[in-house]
């Protein structure tokens, strides 16, 4: 059973169900790509802590920890990168685009998922040649070839480019663009009100 | 051909292009269109992330979402209620205080404004404040945090310019505390002649302990972190990274909140916010190298300094323009695009590379809620449904603390340096 819903992207009136045959396609290379990102995040987080340990209580410091964190932020970046796209989460600036009429809405939209499709394409495009050409190099401490050290971006700025493809599809047929996954929605939000109902109360000065 | 590509970036920000196509896009076309090697695009956005520094940036990110989630930041809102609840303006104090210890978590003065600044707005409107009144105090207070530590923005300015972070950090403190006193005094005067709500008295020492005694392990966390980096235990990036572990330890076993749902939703949100702002890092690598190929550096820095020599003009002049840049970009963009080609002149009449993140950092911050098009004006009035107009006209009052703040750290650059130097 798919784990995903549809969000808006700002369009009313789209029947939310439209492209959801698209998105089961992509869904699976989402799931798995999201999981991927998680795991990078938890050893790029506690690899500064674990060398502060090896360094400072045990004597022996991890010689390239520094340098495989910082591969590690590269990978978490571009292979979580797809998830920013399809999630909508991109930082962008909405309120004018969402001040203007429906009939200008519409193909800005179509072009902003049509722009970001051949950029991220293009761009993945020149990662692979920059791997190409440094196939024999690797990096200076822990020797990660440079084929490995590009992966991350290459696969990233590729599937980025296929979820904005999904989304100019999506854009073309006026449907939602974003989706949502249950595992990301909040367990529980943070309550002050409740936080602020103190046991024995201060009170209240109306 | 510098002014098209600033152009387009313009235009298609404005449009609602993503940040990072709004850089990107220009700048693939013009790698393409001057013959340059195509893998140029691919080598430069890696390479800008190959730093240990921004390492710091996701683990502070995912600090803020772990408090958030395992009610660390209740404790603390309880705390500052009961502490400064009684002062006039009552829980638009809690609001002000309580911002200086959460800003700098959350990656930006925006995302904060957007996540803790709904439920703000919310629990002050429930005590009876007026909505577009909570809603200026949030969007005022919001701005202080990205100057104390933990700051993204300051990571993010000391990974652009190579200037020490550990230094950015300390700096940032005493600043941020002229901001927070300004502002709780000016929520003080307005809060006596409009009769807003406080608590019925000072809490009785045995109530203080009562609300301090939870939040002494949560408090403990920013103390741990500047001592820490202080006495050279630790680099930024480590300490980030210890501070995760210690939350993680005094949530699951101290408060015993913490879930694996708790967890996971924390990283699904740091992932999420991470590769958004750090994505724009990488493809602002790309757009400063092109920066650096039209020369625009240097041109910049030769006119400025025929305008003037003198540090203080020269911050001066540095100020007008990142206000009105922080009145269109947010604090990450405008840090990426714009800092690099400032910084230049500044340093080479004098003016300290700390200093002036400082100043830089918190004008931004500044610029996000001034109009015409204030980011944070915009997003606020979005969440708390309140008219823009309602929002800027009880903001107005609030312009002072700030503005004044800007001026006493832009004036008296010692105020900023006397902890950085510390460690000099």
């Amino acid at each position: 059973m798919s784990d995903f819903s549809q969000s808006p992207g700002a369009q009313s009136g789209a029947d939310p169900t439209a492209c959801a045959p698209l998105d089961r396609a992509v869904e699976p290379l989402r799931r798995n790509l999201r999981r991927f990102g998680l795991a990078l995040l938890f050893v790029m987080i506690l690899m500064p802590a674990l060398q502060v340990f090896l360094r400072g209580v045990v004597g022996t410091p991890f010689v390239g920890a520094e340098e495989l964190a910082r591969f590690m932020l590269i990978c978490v970046v571009f292979v979580t990168l797809p998830y920013v796209v399809s999630s909508g989460a991109n930082i962008r600036m909405e309120e004018l685009i969402s001040c203007l009429p429906q009939g200008v809405q519409w193909p800005l939209r179509v072009a902003i998922a049509a722009t970001a499709t051949v950029t991220f394409g293009i761009a993945a495009y020149s990662v692979a040649v920059a791997t190409l050409r440094n196939l024999d190099n690797a990096t200076p401490s822990l020797g990660i070839p440079y084929w490995v050290f590009f992966s991350a971006a290459f696969i990233g700025l590729l599937v980025s480019a296929i979820e904005s493809g999904v989304q100019s599809v999506k854009a073309l047929g006026r449907g939602p663009l974003y989706v949502t996954f249950a595992e990301e929605q909040p367990p529980e939000e943070v309550d002050l009100e409740r936080a602020l109902a103190h046991e024995a109360s201060i009170g209240q000065n109306p | 051909m510098t002014a098209l590509l600033l152009g387009t970036f313009t235009l298609l920000f404005l449009l609602g292009w993503p940040v990072v196509l709004s850089i990107l896009g220009p700048s693939v076309v013009y790698v393409l269109m001057h013959d340059l090697p195509i893998e140029l695009i691919g080598q430069r956005m890696s390479y800008a992330l190959d730093s240990f520094p921004l390492v710091a940036v996701p683990v502070f990110i995912f600090v803020g979402n772990l408090m958030n989630q395992a009610g660390v930041t209740e404790r603390i809102f309880r705390f500052a209620d009961t502490l400064v609840g009684r002062i006039p303006g009552g829980l638009a104090q809690v609001n002000v205080f309580a911002s200086l210890i959460f800003s700098g978590m959350s990656g930006a003065a925006l995302a904060d404004v957007g996540g803790l600044g709904r439920i703000e707005v919310k629990a002050m409107t429930a005590r009876g404040f007026r909505k577009d009144f909570s809603s200026a105090v949030t969007v005022a207070s919001a701005i202080v945090g990205p100057i104390f530590p933990p700051s993204i923005p300051l990571i993010i300015y000391g990974s652009v310019t190579n200037v020490s972070i550990i230094q950015l950090l300390l700096a940032g403190i005493v600043p941020a505390l002229i901001c927070v006193a300004l502002l709780m005094i000016t929520v003080a005067i307005l809060a006596l002649r409009r009769d807003y709500p406080r608590s019925e008295r000072w809490p009785t020492r045995s109530e203080l302990w009562r609300d301090l005694k939870p939040a002494i392990p949560a408090l403990f966390t920013p103390i741990m972190l500047v001592s820490g980096m202080l006495l050279g235990f630790f680099t930024p990036t480590e300490a980030a990274s210890i501070t995760v572990v210690y939350v993680i330890l005094i949530t699951a076993f101290v408060y015993r909140t913490l879930t694996p749902a708790h967890l996971l939703y924390s990283a699904y949100e740091t992932v999420k916010s991470t590769s958004a702002i750090l994505v724009i890092v990488a493809a602002a690598a790309l757009f400063g190298w092109i920066m650096a190929i039209e020369q625009i550096p240097q041109m910049f820095t030769q006119g400025l300094l025929s305008f003037s020599k003198d540090p203080l003009v020269l911050l001066l002049v540095v100020n007008l323009i990142l206000l009105v840049v922080g009145m269109f970009l947010d604090s990450t963009t405008a840090t990426l695009l714009v800092i690099p080609i400032l910084s230049v002149p500044l340093h080479q009449a004098g003016v300290d590379p700390v200093h002036l993140g400082i100043v830089a950092i918190f004008n931004l911050m500044v610029g996000l809620l001034t109009p015409p098009m204030g980011l944070a004006l915009f997003l606020i009035s979005d969440i708390a449904k309140v008219s823009m107009r309602d929002v800027l006209r009880q903001l107005v009052p609030f312009y002072v603390p700030l503005l004044l703040t800007l001026a006493i750290i832009t004036l008296l650059p010692e105020l900023t340096l006397w902890l950085p130097k510390m460690i000099r």
